[in-house]
């Protein structure tokens, strides 16, 4: 096969803000920018279906397009599709130029599958601050409003100096590798007997702080609740799922080839940055008011369920990554969806008080969020509890007996606040009828659909997991 | 000649570090962010004299992405200063808790 | 069989659809559907007595070796028909009790949701399947706790519910992966077979603290016995379902299923039967202090809850025979007597003992239902409860002297326990109640009249159910046995003991106020202890939860960054005094040619001018200072057209700054001192950590490995003797699109927001 078709996916998602950036500037319409960045992201989609099957070609050394990398860049581009679709109601209400919004959405899921897809110190490095950049402007992008501003500069400051420390720590690892691909550096270090040096390892430090901020794990995790309440709702779907989900693929990858779990010492870390993130996370969550807010935290305390099947470090954990990151991603995008859907010119409906008495006027929509809700909790029949299940099972698998039972631990913790959204929309409605949350503004036809079918995907994966755990299987089995 | 490039590097990395932590306006902050990026570039540059050639291509890249950095940078900075008429960091303190 | 399980979902989500077709009789419409099952399991008698098990299964996430398999034996079979007898008769109960709620519709889609989780826990035998139902059942117990859902108590208490089962069923989970682990299999049925493994193996303590969490939370054994009475907030006709007869019997269903797999040792023994000896005489205590009819029966439910796990702890025949007699008679009395206090609440308004008396007269039905009911869970003959505590006495005496103290004391305590919940609101005067007690309809007496002849059937004929229990308590030991049950056993010192705790119960009953002031001092220990423990925690929780948001998430920048310089500083120094070989190669300054002094100085100075800078204009400038001798210091490595790139962009940047902050104010220096020097510290500490590094490096052996490709090809391939310039153009042409990229996002950030900008100006 032609090594270049085998680029064919990632062109076409490069090419898609190209063709926006040209056609905003002769025509600016709203609809047909959404329709570009949605043909845009569906276009590789369907070209992944014929190349799904074929075996990872040669290509140059900063790109390897294989199945894994394939896999995740339908998931990204899907993700980022429903964001499209979130987006176009929210920025109908925002005053201002709309299409260069998907612009930059649209450039950072090219950055994202850049990402998914590196196989070089280069190609992580560009891939990472493409997506950055597309953020910067993305989280700023309701310039007149003082959250929004706020959100922009501590996002901005913040990743530019993490994004510095991932620079140097790559400038350690290539110093004592000397390469900065990772297929080479598997076989550098498979010829290695001595330990690590003292450079590799303090490379290694410097890489997880530059994915740890990306990741938004503790003690990197302090943007996370800001950003997350300044940034546009659907940008914070984009900031949970996309950008998340592009680097964990990224140190999946890395963990396989780059010999980041090969070491005790790194795996402590990284196994002191889970508990941490999973126990301060749900503590953080646990009284906050602030929808938005609340699911920063817990998404803190998600991320470290899911570095503990990182740890793993086996085939089962791969797998498991990948099963809870989809399962995380339909819950996301649904819940960040339904606030979304739910936010008027008036208000944006982030806080928790907002949905009291939910059920009563939007019952379909309380019976969704709530399962979502459900599953983030890790409550059985949804698409959360069989990724929990999984991230426990690879855990169990590679013995790490004491992550798992801290894992379990702070789950219930997540519990209470989870249980708490839940019941307050099932309180009787406020009696003050001018409720900030008018709440009767009825979901467009695209963002009923979009939830309604991240709703089924939900209980579907929750109970017959089988057609996806396979398609991972066959996707991640290419990585090693 | 390899150490003294790296000392070099070393402490102007520090330098920015240092700047980015105990400055409080945001652009010398943002400036000083690009210091650490032109300190990691020495860095590259001078291991890529005894390792190999692919650190001065990295050195390229940096260098655009620093460049892109900094023009979105600004551009943030800027319409902050012009709705808050400040950029003390100190002073944006509505997201909290 | 799959279908009965799994048909009760279904049913369950088109219940308020089919709620709609008749409001009136939607009691007894949804109540023929556990009548149909059942039937079913009744059909299925014939089979299950005669040793032989049902087994169904289905691949289901065929990729991590699950599969959703169903086993229908003594034991299944015996809770099944508890789920599904007693579901008829509650629904039926429930559609004349909640008559009118606006929320019954919900209400239906939950209990059969509910009942149809339950039916998956005692019918699974994969430990997956199991554990999923089990989950489901808390949270259905959930909902139907808080179905008052306006009333703050129901609220907190279905969230206590939640919180103590969900913890325990976490653990449960996490016990039952290890076991799968261990064992090598998730199915029971292949666990029990080979347990020598899961026994012998160093993990096995761990694993079953773990599987003991999860069932005593349900089961609501002590320590965690407190979310039960508080669970009494829910309507009675679920407090009469999932507190009696169903949900709290899935802790000791459990125990019972896994006893050939994880019973037999020593830890097991003392553990389980400490606890529910513990759990049994403790809430038998706190049932006399209630006044509450639903705690009472609340309290005496997790008193023979620890009844029945004190006898799968002591794990021999004779106590697995008797804790199926009496899990059977407990549901059978304790079912009618929680319908009859609904009754009595529904019709008087009240169910406070103080102000009931004489019901009799007014309702004479419930009143036979009640009589039945409290006689036999008072242990007298001839009722079936009788039979049962004949059972648990001849377990006991083969055991040891403290448990059969324990189990006196407990039966003449609920004797006593008995008399107050189910004769006392009868008997004496009549009393002022703030409805006018009558019979209610049938719909509502069914239940416990339904139960209290079953009560007295099986009492005075054991053999009836004998060999359904013989097949359960089969199951439970993994062996073949037949048990013989009857009312008479002749004079012997069961019967001596049976009266003893009579007399006893008696004398409790006659003297309570004076035996509860005199035993008053144990009380807090009993039952203040746990809950208030659960209180403390929870306050524990938000207040740190309060203190970390405070100090950690105060929304100032500086604080962000110096986290995580910290947290660099403290993890690089600490690989770097853990690592042993460390080679410093002190610097040859001697070597040092002056050029090279001059322009490493003169970086050097331009950085810390741009750190120190006062305004804009001058920042900028020292930061091109830096990167023109950054430049300076590439020509001298031999990377011309590097330092050309850094010239050209350093000029641009400086231009495009220069412009940019033109109109900028100056400002103020620093910060605050304090912060400063706080900041210099940890600045410091990553600092050097970074300069140490730096020097490690070059004593570090090279590996070229790609860079020799490159110099080897680069003018055979590419066709050029420069080879930076071959590798970006020939060797990286896709990089220089990205790279292209890049500067083109650039441009259109700055484009856009300046647009806005402008697009706003001419706006306003």
């Amino acid at each position: 096969m032609n090594p270049f078709s085998a680029l064919t996916p990632i062109v076409l998602l490069g090419l898609t803000p190209l063709v926006l950036m040209l056609v905003i500037s002769f025509h600016r319409s709203h609809r047909l920018a959404v329709v570009i960045s949605l043909v845009g992201m569906a276009l590789p989609l369907a070209l992944l279906a014929g190349t799904a099957t074929s075996a990872a070609p040669p290509l140059a050394p900063l790109l390897i397009i294989d199945g894994y990398a394939l896999f995740y860049i339908g998931l990204l581009s899907t993700a980022t599709m429903v964001v499209v679709v979130l987006s176009y109601g929210f920025l109908e209400r925002v005053p201002g130029n709309r299409e260069e919004f998907y612009l930059l959405l649209t450039l950072a899921t090219f950055g994202c599958a850049v990402l998914t897809a590196s196989n070089h110190f280069i190609s992580f490095f560009l891939g990472l601050e493409i997506l950055s950049v597309s953020l910067y402007g993305l989280v700023a992008y309701l310039r007149t409003t003082r959250t929004a501003l706020e959100s922009g500069i501590k996002y901005l400051i913040l990743a530019a100096a993490s994004a510095a420390f991932l620079l140097f720590g790559m400038a350690l690892i290539y110093a004592d590798l000397g390469t900065m691909d990772f297929t080479a550096m598997t076989s550098v270090l498979a010829a290695k007997t001595r330990e690590p040096s003292v450079l590799l390892l303090g490379g290694f430090g410097m890489v997880i702080i530059g994915a740890g901020f990306k990741l938004a794990v503790v003690p990197f995790h302090m943007w996370a609740p800001d950003v997350y309440q300044g940034a546009p709702t659907p940008v914070t779907a984009y900031l949970t799922t996309v950008s998340k989900g592009a680097m964990v693929a990224l140190l999946l990858r890395y963990g396989q080839y780059g010999g980041l779990l090969d070491y005790d010492s790194v795996a402590s870390v990284l196994a002191v940055i889970a508990v941490l993130s999973m126990f301060l996370g749900n503590l953080l969550a646990l009284l906050q008011d602030n929808l938005k807010r609340l699911l920063a935290y817990s998404s803190i305390a998600h991320l470290g369920y899911l570095l503990v099947a990182v740890i793993a470090a086996s085939r089962e954990g791969s797998h498991a990554v990948t099963f809870y990151l989809v399962a995380y991603f339909i819950t996301s995008l649904g819940i960040f969806g339904i606030i979304t859907a739910l936010s008027d010119e008036r208000k944006e409906a982030d806080e928790i008080s907002d949905y009291r008495g939910l059920f009563w006027r939007r019952p379909w929509v309380s019976g969704a969020l709530s399962l979502m809700l459900f599953s983030l909790a890790g409550i059985p029949l949804t698409a959360g509890f069989v990724g929990k299940f999984y991230v426990l099972t690879a855990g169990v698998l590679s013995d790490l007996w004491a992550l798992v039972i801290l894992l379990v631990v702070s789950s219930v913790i997540g519990l209470y606040y989870y249980l708490r959204i839940i019941i307050t929309m099932y309180l009787s409605a406020p009696e003050d009828p001018s409720s900030p949350l008018s709440a009767t503004r009825r979901f467009s036809l695209p963002e009923g659909l979009v939830l309604a079918g991240l709703t089924v995907l939900l209980i579907w994966f929750g109970i017959y997991p089988a057609p996806l755990l396979s398609a991972i299987q066959a996707a991640v089995g290419s990585l090693a | 000649m390899l150490t003294e490039a790296l000392t070099t590097s070393a402490l102007l990395f520090v330098i920015g570090t240092f700047g980015v932590l105990v400055r409080r306006n945001a652009i010398i902050m943002f400036l000083c962010i690009e210091l650490q990026l032109n300190a990691v570039n020495l860095a590259l540059v001078a291991f890529s004299r005894y390792v190999g050639v692919e650190g001065q291509v990295f050195v390229f890249f940096v260098m655009t992405v620093a460049a892109a950095e900094a023009a979105v940078g600004l551009a943030i900075i800027i319409s902050i200063f012009r709705h808050y008429r400040t950029v003390n960091v100190d002073n944006f303190n509505l997201l909290k808790w | 069989m799959i279908y009965a399980v799994l048909s009760g979902f279904v049913l369950a989500l088109l219940a308020p659809a089919l709620y709609r077709l008749s409001a009136r009789w939607s009691g007894v419409v949804f109540s023929v559907f556990p009548a149909i099952l059942a039937l079913y399991f009744l059909s299925h008698m014939e089979a299950v007595v005669g040793g032989e098990a049902v087994r169904v299964a289905w691949p289901w996430m065929p990729a991590m070796g699950l599969e959703l398999s169903f086993n229908l034996d003594g034991l299944g079979l015996l809770f099944a028909l508890a789920i599904t007898v007693v579901g008829t008769l509650i629904i039926t109960y429930a559609g004349s009790y909640l008559h009118g709620h606006p929320s019954l519709p919900r209400f239906y889609l939950f209990i059969l949701m509910f009942m149809a989780s339950m039916l998956g826990v005692v019918l699974s035998d994969n430990l997956i399947a199991l554990f999923i139902f089990w989950e489901l059942t808390s949270v259905t117990s959930y909902f139907l706790i808080g179905f008052e859902h306006d009333k703050d108590t129901a609220r907190a208490a279905a969230l206590q519910a939640l919180l103590v089962t969900g913890t325990g069923g976490l653990a449960l989970m996490a016990g039952v992966l290890l076991m799968g682990q261990i064992g090598g299999s998730f199915e029971i049925s292949a666990l029990a077979a080979d347990n020598a493994a899961l026994q012998g193996h160093r993990l096995y303590p761990l694993v079953l603290a773990l599987v003991l969490a999860g069932a005593f939370t349900k089961s609501a054994q002590v320590p965690f016995h407190f979310w039960l009475p508080s669970a009494m907030e829910a309507p009675t006709p679920v407090s009469a379902y999932l507190h009696s007869a169903t949900m709290v019997k899935a802790g000791v269903y459990l125990l019972a299923r896994l006893s050939p797999v994880l019973g037999g040792s020593d830890i097991w023994l003392y553990v389980v039967t400490g606890f529910g000896a513990a759990t049994m005489l403790a809430s038998a205590y706190q049932a006399l202090y209630q006044t509450d009819l639903k705690k009472i029966l609340a309290y005496s439910t997790v008193s023979v809850l620890g009844t029945l796990t004190m006898l799968i702890g002591l794990g021999d025949k004779l106590a697995i025979k008797a804790a199926m007699v009496f899990l059977m008679a407990h549901v059978l009395y304790k079912a009618a007597l929680f319908l009859v206090a609904g009754s009595i609440d529904h019709e008087t308004g009240t169910r406070d003992i103080r102000n009931l008396g004489g019901l009799r007269k007014t309702m004479p039905i419930i009143c036979a239902g009640a009589a039945v009911g409290a006689l036999s869970m008072a242990g007298l003959p001839p009722f079936f409860g009788f039979v049962g505590k004949e059972a648990l006495y001849e377990a006991v005496t083969h055991g040891n002297l403290p448990v059969t103290v324990i189990a006196v004391l407990t039966s003449m305590l609920l004797f006593a326990v008995a008399w107050l919940a189910g004769i006392r609101p009868f008997s004496g005067a009549e009393t002022h109640t703030p409805k006018h007690a009558h019979d209610p309809p049938w719909t509502m007496w069914l239940g416990p009249v339904f139960l209290g002849c079953l009560s007295v059937l099986f009492g005075f004929m054991p053999v009836l159910p004998e060999k359904l229990l013989s097949a359960a308590a089969s199951s439970v030991l993994a062996k073949e046995v037949h048990m013989h049950l009857a009312l008479w056993h002749g004079f012997n010192a069961l019967l001596v003991l049976s009266l003893v705790t009579f007399a006893l119960g008696v004398l409790v009953y006659w003297q309570l106020e004076t035996i509860k002031r005199v035993t008053a001092f144990a009380l807090p220990a009993v039952h203040r202890g746990p809950s208030h423990w659960y209180a403390l925690w929870l306050r524990f929780l938000n207040w740190s939860a309060v203190g970390q948001t405070r100090v950690l998430q105060n929304g100032y920048l500086r604080l962000y960054l110096a986290t995580i310089m910290t947290v660099t500083a403290v993890l690089a120094w600490y690989t770097f005094l853990t690592y042993g070989d460390v080679t410093v190669v002190a610097m040859d300054w001697g070597d040092i040619g002056v050029h090279e002094w001059v322009v490493g100085l003169v970086a050097l100075v331009g950085a810390i001018a741009t750190v120190r800078a006062q305004t804009f204009l001058r920042a900028v400038m020292a930061l091109g200072v830096v990167g023109y001798s950054v430049a300076l210091i590439f020509v001298l490595y031999g990377a011309p057209d590097l330092a050309m790139t850094q010239f050209l962009i350093e000029t641009l940047s400086l231009i495009l700054f220069v412009f940019v902050f033109y109109y900028m104010p100056p400002f103020k220096r620093f910060s605050r001192r304090v912060v400063i020097v706080r900041h210099a510290v940890i600045g410091t500490a990553v600092g050097a950590f970074f300069t140490l590094l730096v020097l490690v490096a070059t004593s570090v052996q090279w590996h070229p490995t790609i860079s020799t490709y490159f110099s080897e090809n680069s003018y055979l391939m590419g066709q050029g003797r420069n080879i930076v310039n071959v590798i970006l153009v020939d060797f990286r042409g896709f990089d220089t699109l990205g790279e292209i990229t890049v500067l083109a996002v650039a441009g259109i950030g700055v484009y856009s927001l300046i647009r806005l900008r402008l697009g706003k100006g001419r706006g306003s």
